[in-house]
């Protein structure tokens, strides 16, 4: 029991056990007080000084992680000046983290999707996974998969290398294939929650907020003024690029939820805002922008001038429409773009758009422009309309003035300042006037306070929160016209907004620190010289002459393997730890700005010589954690420090590339270590991808140790082992414990015919005379158990995989009793034969042990500069050294691999069993177990039952349950949590899981037998 | 006292460079060649740096005649007239009354220039060793703890604590392992600074016989000399030193027949400044790399190897032999109340007279610059001078009044520091040497502490852009920032005091700051962004010189014509300046010199790294 002591934390009288440190203390009241350089596996060093906190009388800050309390202290962890110099801490630590958090093309996604997530789902084959973190973000991915203008391609970084991602095309491609697999996964309505949110609109963004509001219980109706809902997707874009069939579904989908969709109830008209007001307990409004401007010209009210909405409002709804042989669009927007190509395919002989700056400021995206053109439209730049003359009914001509660019406006375009005496006149038939649309908030001015004298909406544009109580906006209502990904960010965030009305907090989006490349220096070209080129994937598109007479959709889905293809070239800008980091969990606390400290940042190349983990030394806080769990956990020392000052990093000795280093056992624990993403692990799939991850705990299945980990699933993706802290690992793992896990990631086999199978079953044994079960140690418990019962059952020999070449005499120390202690005397631990390689962490435990002082540590019979390092002493020949260690005052135990023990350690144990206790180690969890259930099997064995092995059977006749399908007569799949859950025997640890286990199939699966 | 006839050459490392080699062979033939019944020796570092090669002829009679700036040629006259005709040549005599010299109070120094280093027997002749023979003979180790904590001795390696009290502290710290350690923390790195390496070459046994004393006080049996392996000339005079001890049993086992034992590594330094911190320095030896750990627990309670180790540096532990034959209530009558015994400083710079010197403690920063030092070289007007190198800070002139000791030299900014004392004149620009310092701190960090590590880049960055022209008003606020904030929050002395000449130069010279940012003038003419060199055209004589020195053509003209210095190409390398024998060539700065200066300077605004997701 320590000493108690009375100390003062920020004004607090505590009593605390003498020897924490203030960074102890504070944790056990509950105050959070960050830090970067501090492990709790490790003894405090105090260099990142983020833990900083002031104690009365001391000359400057203390790092409150290695700082112990002593008596009367009087310390203050929350001041203002605490919290700024922690933030210029941050702040100084930031300005050399050369790393981008999350990639350009997510930050440039209005709604930012996790791009990077779902192009490394799709690039891993796991396709439903990838729609479905895209939905998290997008509701509708098979409308916007094809109708998107994708800012987040222009900021691809691939356009370094040659040509963006298509990452359009491949959520179009998940999301059509989930349309043929199906559909969209069955979700169960969620419970209400007692709030009902009329949402008026049913376009993108209202759709969106009403599947965002029913997804969390509200009770949402959508009322719509059209006929159908969808808004401007339905009635303002054309058959040809999103057809309505997948536009209907997208909207079912997003009504799945329980919403209700009321069509042609129009606002004002149908029903007031105050009634819905009265009646709702909040509204969101996505009334979109559906008036036209006007070109303000002579002649512009002629009937055959239109406006382009109005016009592709009846193309769409199938009205007849008629334009003229010579048509001319004014406008460059994607409405113009739009109404050209559809007058093409309404009759139109020419069409010519005029636009009055050039290609570069057209908002119509480029893809659509080139599309025209190839379709035959003429695009004319640089014009401007100033009157259109007309002869009764019919259009004469449309007179233009020719344009010149002058300085910048407002917008960053230049002006376009007409060229004096330029003017000419075209002949014309028809003219569809796009120049731009503005929602009608006259609806709206019925509520005092939504909107201004001016008509302007009065809300705020990150939330939606208009100045009414209640009343949220979202979409073109909000944002005025903007491409339709916007509209879906909008109606998320106006649900989120309403949500948080409802439960009487206000929403702000969540403000979370970015690092960014490009704060610093934007990558260039020059940084992916050495990447290989890999040509884009593109979908095959209807051809011009073709296209240009038909509504049907043009382009097509890209086939699975160029979608798969294409997503493996995401160059993947994100940081793999971002969701781990903690620099950036600090920075994001203390709002700290990385470019406050603006000034040299070193840059180094990027590190992936090591199979299993990544080394980024750009992003290096030079925390040491990595150098001192090396050395001080794993007694290796694979980093140190090189150089001084600010050109000081940490890497390998010598500077050798990382994998180059022999000494690294590839334990991983420097990446656990790593607090920010400069030590990384690659993840046991194809494609490396940070993703949000679902924890399961469980045992480590690859030795006998049984160290306590956390499987990180993402859906049905393993993406990576993470160590817990508890025995008997205490957050210690090995390589086999860390990166030994990929075969989580093969396919399961599909499942058998049971009834077939006990026939099949009841033959083979009915005809074989010397029948032998083979039982993989690798199995969980319950596994072992109902297998060793049916074996039992039916009196068949049973069989460890694996330790046939064990001696038998072993079994002696399975059920030994620990030898009577010498009382007082301390404990000599002895690591017989190679414990660090095929038990490293019973190795890494006996280390730390004896530099706790609770033991002493030999190493027999093997001899490496590892085990020198570690171990007080090293005798060669383990048989003396047992007989050496017997000699000390010391209580023996002695930790053995029976697998691996060098020869004659057997005989020397047995001649001295007992003197000293024997700890058995092995190579699979529960082989020790499994080792003593074992019978003298027949010679010569006709027929194997193998439960979870893979060996070769030399022409024996086979019947096997497992994950893997071989080549044997019969097989019967097992779940794959059969292996990385269940019970661990050695360390009589019950699995976490054990619930969750499918034993009812397990025990199907064995009573075939 | 010795009755032979000698002539002594001071054989440290200052003198070789200045040639004393060549002088001490040249005399050696001569006198052999003549047949001359003197003796020629060599002898460490007397501290008149600034006259060297000294030689020293000691007459039989014991009067001593000292030779400044002794070349090959005026050894044939010291030779032929001194010490053949017994008549001392007088125009090259340094006189007897010697400012330089009359000044100085010589404790630790006292065998400096006067014994042969590498020669024990001399060093016991000049009473070595008797204050060890003394304490093992006659005192019980708290005994001699108390004599230093009466003689007021404080740290010399530059913070000044109390060199009883840290002895106190290793004698009562309990060793877990068994050991306790004597570590002299001989790593001198300050720029400037040389006053370890002259003590070190000119009298080892006296820092040796002071690690043996606190030993036997704080019941130690072993010992680390750090030296850094840049002084080859210190290490080789140790190793015989040690030899020498051992042959004489000061080494070793039952030291003078006593029980006391102890042994003595010398520990070579790879050169890393950071190393002279004292956990570094432990950490260095034990063959990790030299980085500073937190305090506590203090070297004293846990020190090298885990053990109680007591770490002076090589100045502290060369008093001590005088403090136990004095007594310590005698050594405390040197110097002031809070201050004791002497101080020695390495005297650099712009200063007409530098050396090693050793004053009483209490004299003032004028008199040791202008009396001993005799002031400025080119009597230009004194503007500052730096104290305690890098990590200490400059006093202006008009502190110059201010008396050395701990407490006075804290209270302006500067520190005592181990001694370097760098003299500046009014051409010294004190934004670059700000900047200067701070280059070296920077480049010495070890890269542990990120405000160490970064923070002082960042500093060092705004220097460089202020000496640059590319300074803004917000930038000294920033500094100031950054300063208060490294100061506080890094591990060792390094980092804490690594923004101290930027803070005093602030303090004394910000109008310099503020005429690099708003005026782009640097008036020392050092920065070279801000000036720009012309010729005056009526001085100019055309005589090419100018045009023949200038690397990049800029400076060109027709003979017997005024020359012109292109400002295009001009890169300010300063090689026509010096060429010029007419004074036409001018340094013009600011706006004389046409730099541009924009009225109101924008501070470019920081984006915010939140962001919405």
């Amino acid at each position: 029991m320590p000493d108690m002591i009375d100390i003062t934390l920020d004004g607090r009288p505590l009593k605390v056990a003498s020897g924490s440190t203030i960074l102890d203390v504070a944790e056990s009241q509950g105050i959070r007080i960050p830090t970067l350089c501090h492990d709790s596996r490790l003894e405090p060093y105090a260099s990142c000084w983020v833990c900083l906190v002031q104690v009365e009388k001391a000359k400057g800050f203390v790092p409150a992680c290695s700082t112990r309390v002593t008596p009367g202290m009087v310390i203050t962890s929350g001041s203002s000046e605490v919290r700024g110099a922690r933030r210029m801490a941050l702040e100084l630590i930031l300005s050399n983290h050369y790393g981008d958090c999350k990639a350009p093309c997510t930050l440039t996604c209005p709604s930012n999707i996790d791009i990077q997530g779902y192009l490394g789902l799709v690039a891993n084959g796991k396709f439903s996974e990838a729609v479905e973190l895209i939905r998290r973000d997008n509701p509708m991915p098979a409308v916007i998969g094809r109708i998107c203008p994708r800012p987040c391609e222009g900021k691809c970084r691939r356009n370094l290398v040659e040509e963006p991602l298509n990452i359009n095309g491949i959520k179009r491609f998940v999301a059509d294939l989930e349309a043929q697999s199906g559909g969209m996964k069955k979700r169960p309505v969620p419970a209400p929650n007692g709030k009902k949110v009329a949402v008026v609109g049913g376009g993108p963004a209202g759709l969106a907020a009403a599947w965002y509001l029913s997804e969390k219980g509200v009770k949402v109706t959508v009322l719509e003024a059209m006929g159908k809902a969808g808004g401007m997707l339905r009635y303002g874009i054309p058959d040809y690029r999103l057809p309505p069939a997948v536009l209907d579904t997208a909207i079912s989908q997003m009504l799945s939820l329980g919403a209700e969709l009321r069509t042609g109830v129009t606002l004002g008209r149908d029903v007031t805002l105050e009634k819905l007001r009265a009646e709702y307990d909040a509204v969101v409004l996505a009334i979109g922008a559906w008036k036209s401007r006007g070109l303000r010209i002579p002649g512009e009210n002629h009937p055959s001038v239109l406006s382009g909405i109005d016009f592709l409002r009846d193309v769409n709804e199938g009205r007849p429409v008629k334009v003229g042989d010579v048509v001319a669009i004014i406008g460059g927007g994607n409405t113009a773009m739009d109404a050209a190509r559809c007058s093409l395919r309404h009759g139109a002989s020419t069409v010519t758009m005029y636009y009055r700056r050039t290609r570069e400021e057209m908002p119509a995206s480029d893809a659509e422009i080139e599309e025209a053109l190839e379709e035959g439209i003429d695009i004319q730049y640089l014009a401007a309309p100033v009157s259109i003359q007309a002869e009764g009914d019919a259009l004469k001509g449309l007179t233009l003035l020719k344009m010149a660019l002058g300085e910048p406006d407002a917008s960053g375009r230049r002006r376009p300042v007409p060229v004096e005496g330029s003017e000419y006149t075209v002949p014309v038939d028809t003219i569809i006037c796009a120049v731009g649309q503005y929602p009608d908030t006259k609806l709206l001015s019925a509520l005092p306070g939504l909107v201004d004298e001016k008509g302007n909406l009065l809300a705020d544009m990150d939330t939606g929160r208009s100045e009414v109580p209640g009343v949220f906006a979202a979409g073109d209502l909000l944002t005025g016209t903007d491409i339709a990904i916007r509209a879906v960010a909008g109606g998320k965030h106006a649900a989120r907004a309403a949500l948080a009305y409802l439960e009487g907090r206000t929403y702000s989006r969540p403000k979370e620190f970015l690092s960014r490349k490009s704060d610093f220096r934007e990558p260039t070209t020059a940084d992916f010289e050495t990447t290989p080129h890999a040509p884009r994937a593109h979908p095959t598109v209807m051809e011009p002459e073709r296209r240009k007479r038909t509504f049907a959709e043009i382009e097509s889905t890209l086939t699975m393997a160029a979608a798969q293809a294409e997503a493996a070239r995401c160059l993947e800008c994100g940081c793999q730890d971002v969701r781990d980091c903690a620099l950036k969990m600090h920075a994001t606390e203390y709002e700290a700005v990385a470019t406050r400290y603006n000034g040299e940042t070193t840059v180094h190349p990027v590190d992936e010589s090591h199979p299993f983990i990544s080394r980024d030394p750009s992003k290096c806080v030079l925390c040491a954690r990595c150098v001192r769990v090396c050395l001080d956990v794993q007694a290796i020392g694979v980093f140190g420090y090189i150089n001084r000052g600010f050109t000081s990093v940490v890497a390998p000795s010598f500077g050798v590339p990382f994998g180059e280093d022999t000494s690294c056992i590839s334990c991983g624990q420097c990446v656990s270590a790593c607090p920010v993403g400069a030590l990384t692990e690659k993840l046991p799939a194809r494609k490396n991808v940070p993703l949000p991850e679902t924890a399961v705990e469980g045992t480590c299945t690859r030795c006998s140790v049984g160290c306590a980990i956390e499987y990180r699933w993402h859906g049905s993706l393993f993406t990576r082992i993470v160590e817990r802290n508890g025995p008997p690992n205490f957050s210690k793992l090995c390589k086999n414990g860390k990166f030994g896990h990929e075969f989580l990631n093969d396919p399961l086999p599909p499942a058998a015919d049971l009834e077939k199978a006990r026939a099949a079953v009841s033959a083979a044994l009915a005809g074989a005379k010397r029948p032998v079960m083979r039982i993989s140690p690798y199995l969980g418990g319950e596994a072992i158990d109902a297998f060793l019962q049916a074996a039992a059952k039916r009196g068949i020999p049973v069989r460890a995989a694996g330790l046939e070449k064990v001696d038998a005499r072993w079994s002696k120390f399975l059920s030994q009793e620990p030898a009577a202690a010498k009382k007082g005397a301390r404990e000599l631990l002895v690591l017989i034969g190679d414990i660090g390689g095929t038990n490293n962490v019973a190795f890494t435990e006996a280390y730390r042990q004896r530099r706790a002082g609770s033991a002493e540590l030999w190493v027999l019979g093997h001899d490496d500069e590892v085990a020198r390092r570690a171990a007080k002493r090293v005798i060669p020949d383990a048989a003396q050294g047992i007989s050496e260690a017997l000699k000390t005052d010391a209580a023996v135990i002695a930790c053995v691999n029976p697998q691996t023990a060098p020869a004659g350690v057997l005989e020397a144990l047995l001649a001295s069993a007992d003197k000293l206790q024997v700890r058995l180690y092995w190579g699979s969890r529960n082989a020790g177990y499994l080792f003593a259930k074992q019978a003298a099997a027949a010679a010569a064995p006709d027929l194997y039952l193998d439960v979870g092995v893979e060996e070769p059977t030399n022409g024996v006749r086979r019947l096997a349950w497992g994950k893997k399908r071989g080549d044997e007569e019969l097989f019967i799949p097992l779940s794959r949590e059969h292996w990385i859950l269940g019970r661990s025997h050695p360390t009589g640890l019950p699995s976490v899981e054990h619930g969750k286990l499918d034993l009812k199939a397990l025990q199907e699966a064995a009573s075939l037998i | 006292m010795s009755a032979r006839a000698e002539v002594a050459v001071g054989m440290s490392s200052c003198g070789i460079a200045a040639g004393a080699r060549t002088v001490f062979e040249a005399l050696s033939t001569s006198v052999r060649s003549k047949g001359l019944p003197w003796s020629v020796v060599s002898t460490g570092c007397i501290g008149a740096c600034h006259a060297e090669p000294l030689v020293e002829v000691r007459q039989p009679d014991g009067r001593r005649f000292l030779y400044g700036n002794v070349d090959e040629a005026k050894v044939e006259s010291i030779v032929s007239g001194h010490l053949q005709a017994g008549a001392p040549v007088a125009e090259l005599l340094i006189p007897a009354d010697y400012p330089y010299l009359a000044k100085q109070r010589r404790i630790v120094l006292a065998n400096c220039g006067v014994i042969d280093p590498e020669s024990i027997d001399e060093y016991v002749a000049h009473d070595g060793y008797k204050a060890l023979r003394k304490v093992l003979n006659t005192m019980v180790p708290d005994q001699v703890v108390e004599e230093v904590k009466k003689s007021g001795l404080r740290g010399r390696g530059g913070a000044g604590f109390s060199t009883g009290m840290k002895w106190t502290f290793a004698k009562d710290s309990k060793s877990l392992t068994g050991k306790k350690f004597v570590i002299c923390n001989a790593d001198e790195g300050d720029p400037g600074a040389f006053m370890d390496r002259s003590v070190l070459e000119g009298d080892p046994h006296a820092v040796l016989e002071g690690m043996l004393i606190c030993a036997y006080a704080i019941g130690s049996d072993e010992g680390y000399m750090y030296v850094r392996a840049e002084y080859p000339l210190a290490i080789k005079r140790l190793h015989i030193a040690l030899r020498q001890m051992e042959e004489q049993g000061f080494l070793g086992k039952n030291i003078m027949g006593t029980p006391f034992s102890f042994q003595l590594h010398i520990k070579e330094g790879a050169g890393a400044f950071v190393c002279g911190e004292e956990t570094a320095l432990m950490a260095s030896i034990e063959g990790r790399r030299g980085m500073p750990r937190l305090r506590p627990p203090f070297p004293a309670a846990r020190g090298l190897w885990d053990s109680p180790s007591n770490i002076n540096n090589v100045e502290t532990y060369a008093n001590v032999p005088s403090v136990i034959r004095m007594g310590g209530a005698e050594y405390a009558k040197i110097g002031t109340e809070k201050s004791k015994g002497t101080k020695v400083f390495a005297l650099a710079g712009k200063i007409k007279r530098g050396g090693m010197i050793e004053v009483p403690m209490g004299i003032s920063l004028r008199e040791v610059i202008f009396d001993i030092g005799g002031g400025i070289i080119g009597d230009k007007q004194f503007k500052a001078v730096q104290m305690g190198g890098p990590s200490g800070g400059c006093v202006p002139e008009k502190l110059a009044d201010v008396l050395v000791d701990y407490d006075s030299l804290t209270a302006t900014g500067a520190i005592m520091g181990s001694g370097g004392m760098v003299v500046m004149d009014e051409s010294t620009c004190m934004v670059d040497v700000a900047r200067y310092f701070l280059t070296f701190i920077q480049s010495e960090s070890c890269g542990k502490c990120t405000f160490c590590r970064i923070g002082t880049k960042r500093m060092l960055e705004i220097l460089t852009r202020i000496t640059e022209g590319k300074g803004e008003e917000k930038d000294i606020a920033e500094l100031e920032e950054l300063a208060a904030r490294i100061k506080v929050s890094s591990l060792c002395g390094l980092g804490q005091t690594a923004p101290n000449p930027v803070l005093t130069t602030l303090r004394y010279f910000r109008s310099e700051y503020d005429d690099h940012i708003r005026n782009h003038r640097c008036a020392a003419r050092k920065c070279k962004a801000l000036i720009r060199y012309h010729v005056l055209p009526d001085a100019c004589t055309g005589c090419m010189l100018c045009a023949r020195v200038c690397p990049t053509k800029a400076a060109h003209g027709e003979r017997k014509k005024a020359h012109v210095i292109d400002q295009e190409t001009c890169i300010q390398c300063g090689l026509c300046f010096e060429a010029c024998r007419f004074d036409a060539i001018e340094i013009r700065t600011g706006r004389e010199a046409g730099l541009a200066i924009s009225a109101a300077r924008m501070t470019p605004g920081t984006s915010s790294g939140g962001s919405h997701a």
